[in-house]
């Protein structure tokens, strides 16, 4: 019986045409050819059994990692998003790296770096070093690309000396400097798999490569390991500069380079890559409301350990109230501030929050779309290339954003003006405050508008959607709060005073959020790895 | 027994040397001035006041003032320090002034009494009687303003309700932030830097001797800065040139010179 190269199916002779006609997908073949073609398929098949292995694979229904082992347990959870039994199983072939990377660290061991870890993160949760979640803790070999570089080759380089100076001109003699380099970078290594976060990945290098053993499924025993789903090319460029960096700097501390002033440059070539498995203990904690997930990873061969630690906000409020205490002795002891001291005090924290908030908002928007990781962005650039009605969406979403657009830059606009006058009124007032002498200079002035807009600016900028983040409103009304009292102007000070303290508590308050965004920062929305594509954000 | 003797007269020395500077302390008579050009006083209460006063002028000048009329660009913390040293220079003294054109009181104390009259206790005691003024009871806020100077110059402590307020407000959100921020700083991942990867490396390089080849020269324009340009100008900052550079590249010699320095 002979398959079909296309589709596998059977293959029938069709008298008609005189060929081998596929039932399935209806392609022909030459009878001929197809016997060449069954040879062919023949040696690949020796070839794939001598580069492949049996395994089991568990497939996360929920968010669609695969993790693969070549023990009969059954895996109760998944190591990615933490949702258990729903984990579907079933028997796969899987390419077989070169080489592995053993386990050195137990996982006795490993809890124990990671209670460490956490116990001095002061304001990390309670739930974190939970004994039941540090059991969870799970050996995951991860697949590693081993890069190679080198050069056999000439390196040129332009250089220069100085020769003499006659009268504004300065002579400078040109020098071609050349070499021949051998040099040659074995074991460059970066993760193959974008369920592991560069973060989290580049943060427990390096791996002692020179340990490295040729691969055998025997070393996958009570662990699991994860799919390569990137190719060598995604993190080939980054790699190769690492090398070319390392080699041209040892080249550039030769003299001759130093007195010619020329920076060498050496352009290396990939000469092999090579397919790894690397020991990572992973642990995924869930947070209070169970929509959001931390990781800490550690390195299974050197216990480097890298985690993600949210805070919990009252322990934080605990630590800086005890801060607190020596903090207002000594205040007491040097300063006592009086009102414009304070307003202005309390305008430098709302515009400080302002700016942390900004910032952060900022961070999150990288984060959440994981543009800081460049393996998820080259899998969702392919998965979206994949799909053929991604076009119609975007045209659609285009469409949308038009008649959006227009509202979103009024609001854009009333945001802009409701942060930009508070920030202008504030500079000018203290300055007023300060000396009223300087009130009618013009620099001043046009000084004040440029700060403002400068500060304005750096805020607005890192605000995607500044509209919808109400956190921000709180040190914009602290600060409007001190300009409407400006422009009151009331007799008593006890309104200063009063109103100082509501834009300090406001920006207090402010301060809440800036933790808020902090654990977003340090946590990830529930993975869906497996069903990735298209706009996570629509 | 020489040293007990040398101890007693180094005491007799010091007691002398107190009890001479107490009684030229004493002698000094020092001022006192009330000046209430916006009639906020009665004569009564001026006599008042005045009595009170002169509880303080054991220590230096006293000084009331109040005005109604505008002071220009000049604070009124600085029109009084002028105002008083205009009076009596340098020495000793406290004084209490009310602005009822900027609507403001300030307390301020010179030569000495300012150790312990801070700028910071001038401010809590101004804290702690504007509402007397804000209720247009002038005298009592004058009374109470060197009421409190003098329980400071006598050693005593004044209420700091304010100072205390402020400072606990400030303090929270400092150390919030100090808090956070050193958190921030301690718990960040830190990735592994060039070299620690490149170590982990198998690394081989060599390279041959380098040759050198002249191929050419170039020029670069750069003035050199002139000292001279004299002194006139009355004084005025002389402009500084703006320096440009540029390249000017020649066409390669035939200098192909072969330098094998090796």
């Amino acid at each position: 019986m002979y398959k079909c190269p296309t589709c596998g199916a059977g293959l029938v002779f069709d008298p008609k045409s005189q060929q081998l006609l596929c039932l399935s997908c209806r392609n022909k073949y030459d009878p001929e050819n197809v016997e060449n073609m069954k040879l062919d398929q023949a040696r690949e098949n020796v070839e794939l059994a001598k580069n492949s292995y049996e395994a089991v694979a568990y497939k996360c229904s929920h968010c669609g990692a695969e993790l693969i082992t070549t023990d009969e347990t059954i895996t109760t959870f998944c190591s990615f998003c933490r949702v258990g039994t729903m984990l579907d199983r079933k028997v796969v072939v899987k390419r077989k790296p070169d080489y592995v990377i053993p386990f050195s660290i137990t996982k006795e061991e490993c809890e124990q770096i990671y209670v460490k870890r956490i116990k001095k993160a002061l304001l990390a949760p309670k739930s974190m070093i939970d004994t039941q979640e540090v059991n969870k803790i799970r050996g995951i070999y991860m697949p590693y690309w081993i890069y190679t570089f080198d050069k056999d080759g000439d390196v040129y380089t332009k250089g220069q000396k100085y020769n003499h100076r006659s009268g504004d001109y300065v002579y400078y003699d040109d020098y071609s400097l050349s070499t021949e380099v051998k040099a040659s970078c074995q074991g460059i290594t970066h993760d193959a798999t974008s369920n592991f976060w560069d973060r989290l990945s580049e943060t427990i290098a390096p791996y002692s490569v020179s340990k490295k053993k040729i691969f055998s499924p025997a070393y996958l025993s009570g662990f699991y390991a994860d799919n390569e789903d990137l190719d060598e090319n995604v993190y080939r460029t980054d790699c190769q500069k690492i090398a070319e960096n390392h080699i041209s700097n040892r080249l550039k501390k030769d003299k001759e380079y130093s007195r010619y002033n020329a920076k060498p440059h050496v352009e290396m070539q990939e000469a092999n890559t090579e397919l790894a498995l690397f020991p990572v203990y992973y642990l995924a904690t869930k947070n209070r409301t169970g929509d959001r997930i931390s990781y800490a990873v550690i390195n299974g061969q050197t216990g480097k350990i890298a985690a993600d630690i949210p805070i919990d906000f009252k322990k934080l409020i605990l630590v800086a109230l005890a801060v607190a205490i020596p903090v207002f002795v000594l205040l007491n002891l040097l300063f006592t501030f009086n009102m414009p001291t304070m307003i202005f005090i309390s305008t430098l924290f709302n515009i400080l929050s302002l700016c942390i908030l900004a910032h952060q908002n900022k961070k999150i928007e990288t984060r959440e779309n994981e543009l800081d990781d460049k393996g998820l962005q080259h899998k969702i650039a392919l998965e979206k290339a994949a799909g053929g009605d991604v076009q119609e969406d975007t045209n659609k979403k285009n469409k949308k954003n038009k008649t959006k657009g227009v509202n979103r830059a009024i609001t854009l606009v009333a945001i802009l003006l409701i942060i930009f006058a508070p920030v202008i009124l504030e500079f000018g007032i203290l300055l007023f405050v300060m000396n009223p002498a300087l009130a009618n200079s013009t620099l001043l002035g046009i000084g004040i508008i440029t700060m403002a807009s400068v500060i304005t600016w750096m805020i607005v900028r890192k605000i995607k959607h500044p509209e919808k983040d109400t956190s921000i409103y709180k040190p914009i009304i602290g600060l409007l709060l001190t300009v409407a009292l400006f422009c009151i102007r009331p007799a008593s000070d006890i309104y200063y005073y009063v109103t100082s303290f509501a834009s300090i508590t406001l920006s207090i308050l402010a301060f809440k959020n800036t933790v808020d965004k902090y654990n977003i920062l340090t946590t990830r929305k529930l993975p869906g790895l497996g069903k990735r594509g298209g706009d996570e954000n629509a | 027994m020489l040293k007990k003797i040398y101890c007693f007269i180094i005491l007799i020395i010091l007691l002398v040397l107190t009890l001479s500077t107490n009684s030229k302390a004493s002698n000094i008579s020092y001022k006192i001035i009330i000046e209430d050009d916006a009639n906020l006083l009665t004569n009564a209460e001026e006599m008042e006041l005045r009595d009170q006063m002169a509880v303080l002028s054991e220590f230096g000048n006293v000084v009331f003032k109040t005005t109604n009329t505008s002071t220009g660009s000049v604070k009124s913390l600085k029109y009084i320090q002028n105002y008083y040293y205009s009076k009596f220079g340098n020495t000793s003294g406290v004084a209490f002034y009310i602005d009822m054109n900027s609507r403001q009181i300030c307390a301020c104390a010179t030569g000495g009494l300012d150790r312990i009259i801070t700028s910071g206790k001038c401010d809590t005691i101004t804290d702690n009687v504007y509402r007397y003024a804000s209720n247009k009871n002038y005298y009592e806020c004058a009374r109470e303003a060197f009421a409190q100077m003098n329980t400071l110059l006598t050693g005593g402590r004044i209420a700091e309700s304010m100072k205390y307020i402020c400072n606990a407000f400030v303090a929270v959100m400092i150390s919030l932030l100090t808090t956070y921020g050193i958190y921030l700083k301690a718990s960040k991942n830190r990735k592994a830097s060039d070299n620690e990867l490149i170590d982990e490396c198998a690394v081989s390089f060599e390279h041959t001797p380098i040759n050198v080849t002249l191929t050419g020269e170039h020029t670069v324009y750069s003035p050199v800065s002139s000292s001279s340009g004299g002194s006139s100008g009355g004084g005025r900052r002389r402009r500084r040139r703006r320096r440009r550079l540029f390249w000017k590249r020649r066409k390669p010699r035939i200098l192909n010179l072969q330098i094998n320095e090796h």
